[in-house]
């Protein structure tokens, strides 16, 4: 347990600075400014203030039907990609979108920016610095770059696509987190759920696919458990197991598509791994940006590190795991991109005990050693990226309302991991955590906010 | 995210190292600096080749001229925007309000 306590302070950092960067950017771009996000050309259903509740309900649940089922839709035509082997298309169209991603939705954010700020800014320099921060964002993702420049960058990604989602109208946002919540349940936890298949398939085939494409937020390592010293035979098989999820936005169309996967696989070796991912797809706000994003999140918890020096001596391993973690530990949360894809699969392991790379970042094709692997808690970038979109949304009305479910976010989410020590096995990790925020949120809106309106004037401190 | 530098070999380095070194020239400066900020924790490592060290040192003597440069650019843009008039506007990204 004191394991997870280390990994939850690590996979909480990100998360933290990713939702306060989206209230930062909602914040500001609600004081005035023109260039908010705007609603996308798939919603068929506009909500005005006349509309009665039963039409606002059903409209929205159009718009948010269509969005997920581009997602599931998305999703699928991923997997089926990914289990035929075409990596490097998948690699390819995740590119595309994490460019577009940074530079369409930074060159927003920055018209938001300036305008609020009132900066003066020519557009030499702004093209040059997006040119700059897109192509460096590429390269840390998809390439090679320290540890936690790619955080960086997969956090501030997921910001911006949450940001993005932001130009969703209220119920349409609602009832799109509320689908999410029942699709990530579905892909992951059915036994034919696409990120389970996803993952599974990746483990079998012994693949990083989705570490390449990934995104990865963020990646720590976990000490192993201690149940591992119990078994040491399972030990290495234990290795391997990681929770990934992955999400997987696609951009344009503003679809979100957030697939949750898990799978639980047993090693052949008896080992078992879990790994959930999830691809959300989320469209951009924006219909202008075309086509682009994938977010993949992924998160993975994997108890134990995974180390795999050459030999698989199980017992070393033990020993092994703790010190290998701690090195890495720091380091590894990346994630990136927001929209697309990201694929994760980080965990995966360790399975057949022939090689488990575990890759810490990403795109560690080819090198068999790994040492690399270290189990740790994987959140999908999708998670990043629909918690924020949650917040921000809170942040639309009230700094109570937002603080609020900003606690009951991370109390979600420290549930969920609590569930994922308890399980060992991967789990979705939106469900709670929405289902916790949405209802803080309505919570406060209707009940606390004016509570406190009516406590100020009388100054009354509780 | 490939396996950390620290345990990259020196020839591995010496690669990623020229390639960000002259992707700095596709007018990506940013790169340099990232050459600099990845390489730097191994920049004293005894096996590592030399090249390696230049090629840092130019990133930063080319990043920090191109930081001055455009550090010079925006200064001028600022000051003197408003007295170039029309065109001062069609650069001007966002016009500011008020003045």
């Amino acid at each position: 347990m004191k394991f997870y306590m280390l990994q939850i302070y690590k996979i909480i950092k990100p998360v933290v600075v990713c939702i306060c960067l989206s209230i930062l950017w909602v914040k500001i771009s609600m004081a005035g400014s023109d260039y908010r996000p705007t609603q996308s050309s798939y919603t068929v259903y506009n909500e005005s203030a006349t509309s009665t509740v039963s039409q606002n309900f059903l409209g929205s649940l159009a718009n948010a039907g269509i969005i997920i089922g581009q997602i599931v839709i998305v999703t699928i035509i991923i997997v089926i990609m990914f289990k035929r082997g075409h990596i490097k298309i998948l690699i390819g169209f995740f590119m595309v979108v994490v460019a577009m991603l940074l530079g369409f939705m930074g060159y927003i954010l920055l018209l938001n920016l300036i305008q609020v700020l009132r900066i003066p800014l020519d557009y030499i320099t702004m093209a040059f610095a997006l040119w700059n921060f897109a192509v460096a964002g590429l390269i840390s993702v998809f390439w090679k770059g320290p540890m936690w420049l790619q955080q960086v960058y997969l956090t501030v990604m997921s910001s911006l696509m949450a940001f993005s989602l932001t130009g969703l109208a209220e119920w349409t946002t609602w009832m799109l987190l509320a689908l999410l919540v029942v699709w990530d349940l579905i892909a992951v936890l059915c036994p034919f759920g696409p990120l389970k298949i996803l993952v599974e398939s990746s483990r079998n085939q012994n693949q990083e696919v989705p570490a390449l494409l990934y995104t990865v937020n963020a990646v720590w390592f976990m000490a192993s458990p201690p149940n591992s010293i119990l078994e040491r035979e399972y030990s290495r098989s234990k290795e391997g197991s990681t929770v990934r999820d992955s999400v997987e936005e696609s951009g344009d169309l503003r679809r979100d598509v957030f697939n949750g996967g898990h799978s639980r696989s047993t090693g052949r070796e008896g080992g078992t791994s879990i790994s959930s991912s999830r691809h959300s797809g989320l469209d951009t706000p924006f219909s202008t940006g075309g086509r682009m994003s994938g977010n993949s999140s992924t998160v993975a918890l994997v108890p134990t590190a995974s180390n795999q020096s050459a030999d698989h001596g199980d017992i070393e391993l033990r020993e092994r795991t703790p010190s290998s973690s701690s090195p890495r530990s720091g380091g590894s949360t990346t994630s990136d991109r927001d929209r697309r894809s990201a694929s994760v699969r980080r965990a995966q392991a360790i399975e057949q005990g022939s090689r488990s790379r575990p890759q810490d970042g990403g795109d560690n094709d080819g090198d068999g050693d790994d040492e690399d692997e270290s189990g740790g808690l994987k959140l999908g970038l999708g998670d990043f990226v629909f918690y924020s979109v949650l917040i921000a949304r809170a942040a639309m009305f009230d700094w109570v309302t937002t603080m609020c479910c900003m606690v009951a976010v991370l109390t979600g989410m420290n549930a969920t991991i609590f569930l994922l020590a308890i399980y060992q096995k991967a789990l979705p990790a939106l469900p709670i955590s929405i289902c916790f925020g949405m209802l803080f949120y309505f919570a406060t809106r209707f009940a606390l906010v004016p509570f406190l309106a009516a406590l100020g004037p009388s100054q009354v401190f509780i | 995210m490939a396996k950390p530098i620290e345990k990259m070999g020196a020839d591995e380095i010496l690669v990623i190292s020229r390639k960000l070194f002259y992707g700095g020239f596709c007018l990506l400066p940013l790169l340099w600096v990232y050459n600099i900020l990845y390489i730097w924790p191994v920049r004293n490592r005894a096996d590592l080749s030399p090249l390696v060290r230049r090629y840092l040192l130019l990133s930063g003597i080319l990043a920090a001229m191109l930081f001055v440069y455009f550090s010079v650019w925006y200064g001028v843009f600022v000051k003197e925007r408003l007295n170039w008039g029309a065109r001062g506007d069609l650069l001007t990204v966002v016009l500011v309000k008020g003045v």
